[in-house]
């Protein structure tokens, strides 16, 4: 009759609480509520990662949930499942931390994506990275904290590294910035030189210097 | 009582000083000259010019802020052009400024004009301020005007980010004095530099020629001589307007320096 919202699967890491993010989330947690008095014993002193999938919960309400859940149901632990972060764990833990320099770095976030040509007057921001699939137009910006990805013409201005993150970089398949900017190095293409790239270009800090290279050669 | 409403035309390009009066005035003109019904409406308040390029400046009683401010019915404002009995201006206010007008006002404007006409141009204003947005409010499509020059390309781009915003989509291009012994030389954007920016489709080429000061001066659209190429040019980007399928004459362009060295180096 009523659909299954909340699911519990038992995990290595603890009692894995996965809540649809079809249902009305008052319905979801009455149904988790209705599990967990049923199943009162086995949950008792247990850690659960409570899952909202694709729902956007406030911290506070899972503050408050998590309250709930330690005083009514004596559970001992509770926390927020963060998929990325558990797919992270399995990996480091599987690779010893070798001494190779690695300029790529795995984060949990998810990067904006921004299906467009951004045209000029336009400006995208972001904690995080940004893959622009467009052209990014003169007169146009692009402001990550992270690295910058345009799959197109790099015309306007791209700022990775926004909050003083030095190694990030900028990749575009065309890039012609009017001005490139890393942390806090800037950068812009010598006077009087119109430079028409053929093959997408990475930029990058090295030693204190803004670095362009050819994406192909070293970072396949 | 099936009636086909009239089409909106915004005739903007953020950069002042292309030529989105003359065209305005010249597509105007062409359009009723193959029988449309057409009203022109200068929204560059404080600063009009539609009714100059059109030589009707002396015949001016009332303006577009006496309509909408209710002082006279919008027929009393319209003035029929001197030539030609279907073609039609609704002047601006010259003492007043852009703030005298308010979208809304201009939606209702082109509300109450669409059953009587075919076709109803809206000159703008330069500029993406008050006036850009009294000219888009009541429009359906836009036509862009720009020059082959970086600073009104960077504008005109600006320009068609405005007007996905304001919801208009495909907005149609007219590059407009074109030099074409610049463009041969390299010296020049050529229309495929311009296109490659802009990503819209083209749907008019202007020379750069002296006969269209002359015309101004003259307060005659430069479409009423036959002999003119760029009496044709606008009459042809009038009937592309419509629907029809002209192909663009390539105006003696051989492919600029740049792109020649490009071939050469196999991009």
């Amino acid at each position: 009759m009523t659909k299954d919202y909340v699911i519990i699967k038992g995990t290595k890491n603890g009692i894995l609480v996965q809540i649809d993010d079809s249902a009305d989330y008052s319905e979801a947690r009455a149904e988790l509520e209705e599990k967990l008095v049923q199943g009162a014993e086995f949950f008792s002193g247990s850690r659960i990662l409570l899952d909202f999938r694709d729902r956007f919960v406030e911290n506070n309400e899972v503050a408050e949930l998590e309250a709930l859940l330690k005083e009514k149901f004596a559970i001992k632990e509770v926390i927020r499942y963060n998929p990325f972060e558990a797919e992270k764990a399995i990996y480091s833990a599987a690779k010893k931390p070798a001494a190779e320099k690695s300029d790529l770095k795995e984060k949990g976030l998810p990067a904006m994506i921004v299906k467009r040509t951004l045209r000029s007057g336009q400006s995208v921001n972001y904690k995080g990275d940004i893959v622009v699939l467009g052209d990014v137009n003169p007169g146009a910006e692009v402001i990550a904290t992270g690295d910058i990805v345009v799959f197109g013409a790099l015309r306007g201005v791209a700022h990775a590294g926004a909050e003083g993150d030095e190694s990030c970089s900028v990749v575009a398949l065309q890039l012609t910035p009017t001005q490139l900017r890393i942390a806090s190095t800037i950068g812009r293409s010598p006077d009087g030189v119109r430079k028409h790239a053929k093959n997408p270009e990475m930029a990058y800090i090295k030693d204190g210097q803004l670095i362009i290279e050819d994406y192909n050669h070293n970072h396949k | 009582m099936g009636e086909v409403l009239g089409e909106v035309l915004v005739v903007t390009s953020g950069k002042g000083g292309v030529g989105k009066t003359t065209t305005t005035a010249n597509i105007g003109t062409a359009l009723a000259l193959m029988g449309k019904k057409v009203v022109l409406i200068d929204s560059d308040i404080g600063l009009r010019n539609l009714d100059l390029i059109l030589g009707l400046e002396n015949r001016i009683v009332y303006d577009l802020v006496d309509v909408t401010e209710g002082r006279c019915r919008l027929k009393q404002a319209l003035i029929k052009d001197k030539r030609l009995p279907n073609l039609n201006l609704l002047p601006a206010a010259q003492t007043r400024d852009k703030d005298a007008v308010n979208p809304q006002q201009m939606k209702d404007l082109c509300a109450q004009l669409k059953p009587d006409f075919d076709y109803i141009l809206i000159d703008c204003p330069a500029g993406i301020e008050q006036g850009f947005h009294n000219a888009v409010a009541g429009a359906d499509r836009a036509l862009i005007v720009t020059t082959p020059e970086v600073s009104a390309v960077r504008d005109a781009d600006r320009i068609i980010g405005k007007l996905e915003a304001a919801e208009l989509y495909n907005p149609q291009l007219i590059i407009n004095r074109i030099r074409v012994d610049m463009v041969n030389r390299g010296d020049m954007m050529n229309k495929d530099d311009i296109i490659e920016i802009l990503a819209v489709d083209l749907v008019g080429m202007i020379p750069d020629d002296e006969s269209i000061i002359v015309s101004s001066n003259k307060g005659e659209p430069i479409v009423h001589d036959e002999n003119s190429k760029l009496g044709m040019c606008y009459r042809n980007i009038a009937r592309r307007i419509t629907g029809e399928e002209i192909p663009f004459s390539d105006m003696n362009m051989t492919p600029g320096l740049l792109q020649k060295l490009r071939k050469l180096l196999g991009r």
